[in-house]
């Protein structure tokens, strides 16, 4: 490279500025004319020091960054603007190309003429003139830039997963296994989620206790993993890398270093209660208890609720009979703290509440059953011992209707598909099947079948003769109307239009089975706002990327896993804390992370010690030193948001990557030239005056 | 009849017909969303008199069938009881679609081989008359019409409801019937107008 | 500035003699930037008239932000986190207690709440993102141009004599505080 190969400098302009423009295939060039926006850039933004203006189909691509490489390499280009994409999508990649080029990645700045321009304007003259201004505002930006480093944080090796699912033991075995130390939590008395629940998984029917069982003793006898069950998380302070936890005990009321899982105070407890979690209602649980036989830990709990002794201080046969004395009335709740360097969320869903379709009657008419009352009554140590039977506990049913889609693909409830009703449903008709004669309807509005081996267990299920109707069923009754309906006094009559003969149909069963939806916990927002991450409208936790990074969240070093991220079925459920333990455990491996260096420092030579900043800071990082009467900032705490800066009254703080003549700068380019401010001197002149 | 052989003529667009119902419903119709799951048709009491269930004639409305769709009875049927407007999934306007149907077929004297049109100017003539709907009127002026014979048959049931009180043998006018058709001249002045999806809420 | 290529900055193609504002809106990174990212993703429509600035957080914006776009653009919108659901806590409240003083100090600038607006946009919120700006586009093309340095000539100092708008001045604090802006009500519930 010789100096003469090189444009002649413009005058007044310190940086030679590269300016590469991307088409995006068709995305950018059908809206905007991209070789206007490079002609404009070189033409009227030389005397900003841009000294070469490209376009390219794809800059993303190799041979696109190749090209940015090239110029800075043989132009001396000091400073790079590249208008494609949302800096969201692929900063880092520009960043990578000037890095390899021997050009701080932080000076290069990637500004969006896509989401923010060509794909939201539809006039191709309008949306041109923007992605000028656009570039414009990146160009006069950009020359303020300044070289930065990232941030190093130390990684701390232990990690914290919250939710017990199949998700979250497949997340904490997989970390635990290449040796690191992992805080499994769990809300419920045993880990193993609503898969504990199930008796058979689709579609190739394993048992799914079978299945799950081996996997929670495993997580529960981990030396890597420490289980923290009836515990909820209850705080999170600090940042990636360096999280403090802190994580709230319930109180057992049973000392687990003495019980030992024997079971008889749940066998001697008087208390009769309704299981409304495990068994979903269907069958009952003591006072004290494990929710099912395999529980992880073995240890029960007391349900002060339902205990006599809670309730009227007698009883106490628990206590009385427990051969180690391991009841403890007087325990309390307490609270542990835990530091890791990272945190998957794997909360889960809750089934869609039957009860608000009120045409289809369930808790109104006795034989109509959620799905997981189903699951829990087709389970061979269910209620029932496996008996398909309607809410009497001995008959057996002569016709079953299984309704698709409740409260799912309906603009009352829920406009997403829970992606497991089908398959659910088709399971449900198949363990129908096998355990009685009687004749099954499922009544579906489509069949969404797209899974491995999904399409031939449908296939399979038609052969066994379940009827399939094609109808969103309209309402399900308990009276007949209809003078040929005499004969079924007493059953349910399902009203649905059975689209594909084009006519109304009233169809008598036993039982119906509501194939309910899946939904986010109901505290996910509660949840979601204690770690900082960001829900969607429904709730379920939304991606970094849907695409490109589906376990990842907006927050440094919290991921997530299974339900908690939308209805998935179970490995899914499991892929996913197996994609999020690997995330982790990179970020272990490599023992620090680089994080953006976008902090906000104190200049204490201007600093008046006024303390405004002190109090607006959310995570303390600024300290004030009493004796010097000054402020500073900790940049291991600093998370960049800039609200100290802004409120500064001496102009004291700055912050790295978006400094006050970077951001007025980047105004200036991108109202420039309606006739205010001229192009030049202003920003200069503004940088010199004390703020 | 539906597939009667009257076709429609090749000049007809798929989607035209779609449009020009979309247009003709008062709001938001939300046609174009209908997934055809049949919750319409099963939730609908007089789906059985009905030649189309709601949700094929909304299909045939797409595929362009205007003739098919303009003689179809599904309208003239509809109750407007809303059971399937308050259960639809995709929240369409089935009824008002139902009213924009019947508008255009009126207009343009399309009718159905039934007596459900003239059924419902009855009923509108004597909305205009009293304000209120007039059951006895209604029923002997159409049976008196078009099923004289069977009139004897629905007699009992006719003197039963009367003597429960479940209808009123004489008419019941309501207050202000000089104010509410003067809104219905104006209603109909604004259609003839083509401004009524216009009018501020 | 050739025919064929419009001038960079210079207000969106004017239609039928239309007023074309420019208004500049500030994004933070975490939400609404990314309600704006949405918007693009699922190619909804909003007016080319605005024009983004992304920064970390709406906290970050200075007041002087504000007045520098004023001195080129038709309006400012302020944009940010929902309450509560700021990816730093709470810094989207301090920014709309800026915003609700930096807009008493416009107005008594002479210019028209409906130049200075804000909203709220989760990253979800894309849709909304769009039906605002439009709505805030409308408002101002309503409005016509601001003409800063036109306002700025026919600024007359008042011939009034001191203390003779205290009583007006004095009136209208009390119906502000009676009933105050949508704004200011905001900030009382969140901050409850």
């Amino acid at each position: 490279m010789s100096a003469s190969n090189l444009p002649a400098q413009p005058d007044g302009a310190r940086e030679r500025i590269g300016v590469y423009v991307c088409h995006c295939g068709s995305n950018i060039a059908a809206t905007v004319d991209v070789e206007a926006v490079r002609d404009w850039s070189a033409e009227h933004l030389g005397d900003r020091g841009v000294v070469v203006a490209r376009d390219y189909k794809f800059m993303c691509a190799s041979t696109g960054q190749e090209l940015i490489e090239q110029d800075i390499k043989e132009l001396g280009l000091t400073r790079v603007v590249v208008a494609a994409c949302s800096p969201h999508m692929h900063e880092k990649t520009f960043r990578g190309a000037c890095r390899r080029a021997g050009l701080n990645p932080y000076l290069c700045e990637l500004v969006s003429i896509r989401e923010q321009d060509s794909w939201v304007h539809t006039d191709r003259t309008a949306a041109t003139a923007k992605a000028e201004a656009i570039v414009a505002g990146g160009v006069y930006r950009v020359a303020h830039s300044e070289a930065l480093e990232p941030f190093r944080v130390p990684i701390d090796p232990a990690t914290l997963v919250v939710g017990g699912g199949i998700a979250g033991i497949s997340a904490a075995l997989e970390i635990a296994d290449a040796g690191f130390p992992v805080h499994l939590v769990e809300r419920e008395p045993s880990i193993g989620g609503h898969m504990a629940q199930f008796d058979k998984t689709f579609p190739t029917l394993d048992c799914a206790a079978c299945i799950l069982t081996p996997r929670m003793v495993t997580a529960g006898m981990h030396q890597n993993i420490t289980l923290h069950t009836w515990s909820e998380v209850t705080d999170v302070a600090g940042y990636v890398g360096n999280f403090t936890v802190t994580i709230k005990h319930r109180a057992r009321y049973v000392d687990t270093a003495l019980c030992t899982g024997c079971g008889i105070c749940q066998e001697k407890c008087p208390s009769k209660v309704v299981d409304t979690r495990y068994e979903a209602g269907l069958g009952y649980r003591k006072g004290v208890y494990t929710p099912f036989p395999q529980a992880v830990p073995k240890y029960p709990v007391i349900d002060v609720e339902n205990c006599i002794y809670f309730e009227k201080g007698t009883c106490g046969a628990c206590k009385k009979l427990c051969p180690t004395g391991a009841i403890d009335f007087d325990q309390k709740d307490e609270e542990v703290t835990v530091k890791v360097g990272n945190i998957i969320i794997a909360t889960g869903f809750e089934l869609f509440d039957a009860r608000r379709v009120e045409q289809y009657g369930y808790g109104r008419m006795p034989n109509v059953f959620t799905s997981l009352e189903f699951e829990r009554m087709s389970n061979a140590a269910g209620p029932t011992a496996g008996r398909i039977v309607l809410r009497d506990g001995v008959t057996e049913p002569k016709a079953v209707g299984i309704v698709h889609c409740v409260g799912s693909r309906d603009r009352n409830y829920n406009n997403y598909c829970s992606a497991i009703c089908c398959m659910q449903s088709l399971k449900f008709a198949h363990l129908v099947r096998e355990h009685t004669d009687a004749t099954v309807y499922e009544f579906y509005i489509d069949i969404r079948a797209p899974g491995k081996a999904f399409d031939e267990f449908y296939q399979r299920v038609m052969e066994e003769g379940s009827v399939f109707v094609r109808g969103r069923v309209a309402a399900i009754s308990d009276t007949v109307r209809l003078p040929d309906e005499e004969a079924h006094q007493g059953r349910l009559i399902v009203s649905v239009e059975d689209t594909l003969a084009g006519v109304q149909r009233r169809i008598p069963v036993d039982m119906v089975i509501l194939s309910s939806g899946l939904e986010p916990a109901t505290d996910a927002q509660e949840v979601a706002r204690r770690f900082g991450i960001t829900c969607s409208a429904d709730g379920w936790v939304i991606e970094r990327h849907p695409k490109l990074d589906p376990v990842a969240t907006m927050t440094e070093g919290v991921f997530a896993a299974g339900c908690a991220l939308g209805p998935r079925d179970i490995p899914a459920s499991v892929a996913n804390g197996a994609a999020a333990a690997a995330r982790v455990l990179a970020r272990i491996q490599e023992g620090e992370l680089a994080l953006e260096p976008i902090r906000a420092t104190v200049d204490q030579e201007r600093c008046s010690g006024c303390r405004i900043c002190n109090d607006l800071c959310p995570y303390s990082a600024i300290v004030y030193h009493g004796w010097e009467q000054v402020s500073e900032v900790n940049p291991a705490l600093c998370q960049g948001c800039g609200v100290c800066i802004a409120a500064c009254p001496a102009g004291a703080i700055s912050g790295s990557g978006f400094s006050d003549v970077q951001i007025l700068s980047q105004i200036d380019g991108l109202l420039t030239a309606l006739g205010g401010a001229p192009p030049g001197p202003a920003v200069e002149e503004r940088e010199a005056v004390p703020a | 009849m539906p597939g009667s052989g009257q076709a429609d003529p090749p000049s007809v667009r798929e989607g035209d017909f779609l449009r020009e119902v979309i247009a003709a419903t008062a709001g938001d119709s939300r046609l174009g969303c209908c997934i055809q799951c049949g919750t319409c048709g099963g939730s609908c009491p007089s789906a059985a008199d009905m030649d189309h269930t709601p949700r094929m004639l909304f299909a045939m409305i797409r595929a362009g069938l205007r003739g098919e769709v303009l003689r179809s009875t599904t309208p003239w049927m509809c109750v407007s009881c809303y059971f399937c407007a308050v259960r639809c999934p995709q929240e369409v306007h089935i009824p008002d679609v139902m009213y924009a149907v019947k508008a255009i077929a009126t207009r343009e004297g399309v009718m159905p081989d039934s007596t459900a049109p003239d059924f419902s100017r009855t009923f509108v003539s004597n909305i205009h008359r009293y304000g209120r709907s007039y059951e006895v009127g209604l029923a002997a002026k159409h049976y008196i019409r078009h099923y004289p014979l069977r009139l004897p048959g629905m007699a009992p049931m006719g003197i039963a409801m009367v003597t429960k009180g479940r209808m009123g043998f004489a008419p019941h006018r309501i207050r202000g019937v000089a104010g509410l058709r003067a809104i219905l001249a104006r209603a109909e002045e604004l259609e003839r107008d083509g401004a009524t999806r216009e009018v501020p809420a | 500035m050739s025919a064929t290529t419009a001038h960079a900055g210079a207000a969106p193609a004017a239609k039928d003699g239309r007023f074309e504002p420019v208004i500049l809106a500030f994004t933070c990174n975490w939400c609404s930037y990314r309600a704006a990212d949405l918007a693009g993703t699922a190619r909804m429509k909003y007016p080319p008239n605005v024009r983004l600035v992304r920064l970390m957080c709406s906290g970050r914006v200075d007041p002087a932000f504000v007045m520098r776009a004023f001195a080129d653009a038709d309006a400012v919108i302020l944009t940010g986190c929902w309450p509560a659901d700021c990816h730093y806590r709470i810094q989207n409240v301090k920014a709309l207690r800026r915003f609700i003083l930096l807009r008493r100090v416009l107005e008594s600038m002479g210019i028209e709440p409906q130049r200075f607006q804000r909203f709220y946009a989760s990253a979800a919120e894309g849709q909304q993102l769009a039906a605002e700006f439009d709505r805030i586009v409308e408002e101002v093309r309503a409005l016509g141009p601001l003409d800063w340095a036109g306002r700025h000539a026919a600024f007359v100092p008042s011939a009034t004599p001191p203390g003779a708008g205290v009583g007006e001045a004095r009136a209208a604090a009390e119906a502000r505080a009676a009933a105050p802006p949508p704004a200011e009500r905001e900030l009382a519930e969140v901050t409850a």
